[in-house]
């Protein structure tokens, strides 16, 4: 479906990705994670067309995206700050998006209007930041792409609307296999709503994969000692987060859990607990261990 | 180009465009509709009736409104293109670049002219149903040349809309880059005529007529007389211009950084190479405007002073808006000061060098195809005359195309140069008549009716052509004035030599103090056959300053298409001419007894030439720099003036004329007679006669507006 070759792409002088080889399958809600600047609003601008990479193609279904109008009318762009014509009402731009999107579906549309109050008489200017955004999803999701890109859509709606939101693009999903990359800082969001997850960071996609299969690579365990230990004794180990209080270590560990259970045991500790770790863990933890964040 | 002709417009987005416009369009045609016809119709209102004067006004402030909204428009449609929201959504459309860019270029043209033809169009069908004498070729040709230059007005904004990130930078630069042409052009004109001795610009401003549209849209539709270059070929010229143009803009477009929206510029070269061009063309300009005050040294601190200064304050400004602050001071100043080096080494090695050897460059002869030079002084021996403009359309000015004759002209031009070499002159930089080099150099006063201006333009065989002027001391012309003695520059000054069949009246004004006389009209043929054949043979002579017996004065036609009237041609007729004075049969010389003359002597012999100069196409001549100078006057009787009449002229050029004689309208000739006075020089040949005549009498000294007046 959308995939990124040894794409390079800088601004002015600093190089923001580096050679990011990516791929995204059809029908798969994708999380784009990763510290601030990191390119994700680069990355969902690369797929939408909006800019060119300077190294490396970008393509939906093999073909080019940038420039190209066919493989264009099949993806639709939210970015964070939804842009909508000068003093014009939400009628405006649909007719707007409708000259431009033959898919537009007008049902949907109006079934969108009906699950999110939106005054369709007033200018959108003039609206909350909260209801520009709803007006951008309700644009976008009446656009019926085949590829939705949400950049940050969801923050500043209200707990109510961001649940009806998820379920319309389940359902899109599942009628339909919608593909959505959604770009976000909330992670227990993306966690309830994405199946697969990339973290960005240093210029590249340092990991990406189906959420439980990363979740099931991270590992947290409260582990206690009688006496003082040698933490050679955690030698082997690919621990990416350490804390000590006393003979007491919390430990963040990534690797097979049966390995690090057996490493653990074999050391005789007189606490031995494993807790429980949400995504939103998993990604502090592993920008901790590349140094993001640490120095504070 | 290709990629121009391959967009295609999008026409739901066009008619989204222009229905989201409406309102533009409503404003810019009440704003246009309350200039043509509504400003007319106010003086209606006031004084009952219409003038064709205040439809022209409105309509010229029209055509102002109409620019405006043609630089406005494209701001308002292309405004996407500086917020990185509104580009987000823009080229995230599934809609190629090019196609999106048409479109909006295409909605641009179309909101501005719905406006402009509708009310343009009402008030036209008004102004022709209240004004009957309504110039109907004026109105069409303005709409034409405005249309035409339309988008050359617009593009240029736009090409910097497409480097720039936010409007005020778009506008800004897009001024610049107008401006850019006129300000080369007018450095080049201050550099020439202040440092290229002999530099003449061409008369046609050709260069910004195809360089400047906003020039040319001015020129077009207020100067009336443009000849060359034809002004519906520059018109066309910029049509089709206009293609490349949105072409340019076009690729500028699909390569715009979209990231880089609102940032002051979207291409990190398009600020450098514009302001550093147009801060090169300013500093040249000012250097070359300030070398005036320098008289002669191209370079010195009066002529850096301001340029650099003020130059470095419009950097800085320019740079200020740039980079939104002073964050950049340090490297604006290396920069600035670069490009201060680069002026002042191109300064002045384009002075050193004389302008790249433009100075002292005379084409070589056998390069030359033909030569036009124009003499214009007091002498007129080479000066068209006016009528010559009417009847010929070489504008009066004759081709040399003769070997010999291009080898005068080109020998006269060497030793122009030489000459100001001698005198340690080599660029325009000097006061001609304050020069203490050339004043010096001659025993009288350089004036206007001293020297010549002498203009050459050479059209050599590749089709180039050189241009050059000068404005040198009358001596000087001495080796190019027997070219003068020639039919086809007898023809230019005296038309109607050539026009003999509009020829409507002959009469005879002698010198000689005599009323005029007609001739008989059958003499004319034989009259103008002789005297041309006595001018061509007695061209020495008459250089050489033989005196005029008296001018035949014929009147003719003109083409009725031209002016219409009749023109007055006064043919001097030289002593020398004795087959033409015979067949004017001229009566005996007979001077009432009863007049007094006056006779008029410098009071010195220090300067003899000062008054002496006159001619009869120009009139009676005086220049005096000293206006307290008193002349030494003497009445003389009808008899005594017999004896001098062989020895008067009205119509000559001669450094030895001894003095004036102030003679009563009654008995002097042509136009003339309509002055006060008539003034007559007294040759040098009459000198011996003179002295004995004033020998016996006192002289009453007065100062030469007393002369002149009373």
């Amino acid at each position: 479906m959308i995939q990124l070759k040894q794409v390079s792409k800088s601004f002015d002088s600093t190089l923001v990705l580096d050679q990011v080889d990516w791929f995204v399958k059809k029908g798969s809600v994708f999380g784009l994670v990763g510290p601030n600047g990191a390119g994700k609003s680069t990355i969902l601008r690369l797929i939408s067309g909006v800019i060119t990479p300077e190294l490396g193609v970008v393509t939906l279904d093999d073909q080019n995206v940038y420039d190209n109008p066919q493989v264009k009318q099949r993806i639709l762009f939210l970015s964070d700050d939804p842009f909508y014509l000068h003093q014009a009402t939400i009628g405006e731009m649909k007719e707007f998006y409708k000259i431009f999107y033959p898919s537009f579906n007008e049902s949907m549309y109006q079934r969108l209007l009906n699950n999110f109050p939106v005054p369709t008489n007033k200018k959108i200017n003039d609206f909350s930041k909260g209801m520009k955004r709803q007006v951008g999803l309700i644009l976008a999701l009446s656009v019926n792409p085949d590829v939705l890109l949400l950049d940050e859509s969801f923050d500043g709606l209200d707990p109510v609307m961001r649940l009806t939101l998820k379920r319309f693009i389940a359902q899109e999903m599942t009628s339909r296999e919608m593909t959505v990359v959604i770009s976000s800082h909330n992670l227990r969001e993306l966690e309830d709503i994405c199946d697969q997850i990339a973290l960005i960071d240093s210029k590249k996609v340092v990991m990406s994969g189906q959420v439980d299969s990363i979740k099931d690579e991270f590992h947290k365990f409260q582990v206690g000692f009688r006496d003082v230990l040698d933490l050679a004794g955690f030698n082997g180990l690919d621990i990416i987060h350490q804390e000590q209080v006393g003979n007491v270590f919390t430990l963040v560990i990534k690797g097979s859990l049966d390995v690090i259970k057996a490493q653990l045991e074999s050391l005789d500790p007189a606490l031995y607990t494993e807790l429980p770790l949400n995504l939103e863990e998993i990604f502090v933890y592993e920008m901790e261990a590349r140094g993001y964040g640490k120095s504070i | 180009m290709e990629n121009l002709f391959r967009a295609r417009i999008n026409a739901g987005f066009f008619r989204f465009l222009i229905k989201r416009n409406t309102r533009l369009m409503i404003l810019t045609s009440v704003a246009m509709i309350a200039l043509y016809p509504l400003l007319a119709f106010t003086e209606f209102v006031f004084n009952g009736t219409y003038s064709q004067g205040f439809f022209n006004v409105g309509r010229a402030f029209q055509l102002v409104v109409f620019f405006v909204s043609l630089v406005i428009v494209p701001f308002v449609i292309f405004s996407y293109l500086n917020s990185k929201k509104s580009l987000d959504v823009y080229h995230a459309l599934p809609i190629t670049r090019k196609d999106l860019f048409l479109t909006g270029l295409i909605a641009s043209v179309v909101v501005v002219l719905i406006p402009f033809l509708s009310v343009y169009g009402i008030g036209w069908i008004y102004n022709a149903m209240v004004v009957p004498t309504i110039d109907n070729t004026l109105i069409f040709e303005n709409l034409y040349y405005s249309l035409a230059l339309s988008m050359a007005i617009a593009l240029p904004f736009m090409f910097s809309m497409m480097n720039t990130g936010t409007s005020v930078d778009g506008f800004l630069y897009g001024l610049i880059i107008h401006l850019i042409p006129m300000i080369a052009y007018g450095t080049y004109l201050v550099f020439g005529n202040t440092v290229l001795l002999g530099f003449r610009a061409p008369t046609e401003n050709t260069f910004l007529l195809f360089t400047a549209p906003l020039w040319t849209i001015f020129e077009l539709n207020l100067n009336r007389n443009l000849l060359f270059p034809n002004p519906d070929l520059v018109a066309l010229y910029w049509f089709v211009m206009s293609f490349g143009m949105a072409w340019l803009v076009l690729y500028f477009y699909k390569i715009r950084r979209s990231e880089k929206a609102e940032n002051p510029f979207t291409n990190n070269k398009f600020y450098p190479i514009i302001v550093s061009l147009f801060i090169l063309m300013i500093q040249f300009f000012f250097y070359s405007t300030f070398t005036l005050l320098t008289e002669g040294s191209s370079l010195d601190l009066r002529t850096l002073i301001f340029p650099v200064f003020f130059t470095f304050v419009a950097y800085m400004i320019l740079d200020v808006i740039a980079n939104r602050g002073f964050k950049n001071f340090t490297k604006a100043l290396i920069k600035f000061a670069i490009i201060t080096a680069v002026s002042l080494t191109a300064f002045l090695a384009a002075t050193l060098t004389g302008g790249a050897g433009y100075v002292n460059n005379v084409p070589n002869p056998n390069r030359i195809a033909k030569v036009e030079f124009l003499i214009s002084d007091e002498s007129g021996l080479f000066s068209p005359a006016y009528s010559s403009y009417i009847y010929n359309t070489s504008k009066g000015i004759i081709a040399y195309e003769d070997e010999a004759d291009i080898q005068v002209i080109v020998d006269f031009h060497q030793s122009i140069i030489d000459r100001f070499k001698e005198l340690g002159i080599s660029t325009n930089n000097y006061n001609f008549y304050e020069s203490s080099t050339l004043t010096s150099s001659y025993p009288f006063e350089l004036s206007p009716w001293t020297t010549s201006e002498v203009q050459l333009r050479y059209t050599l065989k590749n089709g180039s052509t050189v241009l050059r002027s000068y404005r040198v001391p009358f001596m000087w012309t001495d080796t190019i004035l027997p070219l003068s003695v020639s039919e086809p520059n007898l023809f230019n000054r005296y038309p109607h030599l050539s026009h003999r069949d509009r020829v409507t009246s002959i009469r005879f004004s002698p010198t000689t103090l005599h009323r005029e006389y007609f001739v008989a009209s059958d003499k004319l043929d034989a009259l103008f056959t002789t005297y041309v054949e006595e001018y061509l043979q007695n061209g020495t002579r008459i250089l050489e300053g033989e005196p005029v017996v008296g001018y035949i004065i014929t009147g003719a036609t003109q083409d009725m298409n031209a002016y219409g009237g009749t023109s007055i041609q006064a043919l001097p007729v030289f002593k020398s001419f004795t087959k033409t004075i015979a067949l004017l049969d001229l009566p005996e010389i007979v001077i009432p007894q009863s007049l007094t003359f006056e006779l008029i002597l410098p009071s010195t012999r220090k300067n003899p030439v000062e008054f002496y100069i006159q001619n009869f196409d120009s009139s009676l001549r005086y220049w005096e720099q000293d206006p307290n100078a008193e002349f030494a006057t003497y009445t003389l009787s009808a008899d005594e003036m017999t004896l001098l009449v062989p020895y008067m002229t009205a119509h000559h050029v001669n450094d030895d004329l001894v003095g004036l004689i102030k003679v009563v309208p009654e008995f002097g000739f042509g136009v003339e007679r309509y002055n006060n006075f008539v003034f007559y020089s007294l040759l040098e040949e009459g000198r011996s006669i003179l002295d004995g005549i004033i020998a016996e009498k006192t002289p009453v000294f007065k100062k030469m507006e007393a002369i002149y007046f009373n």
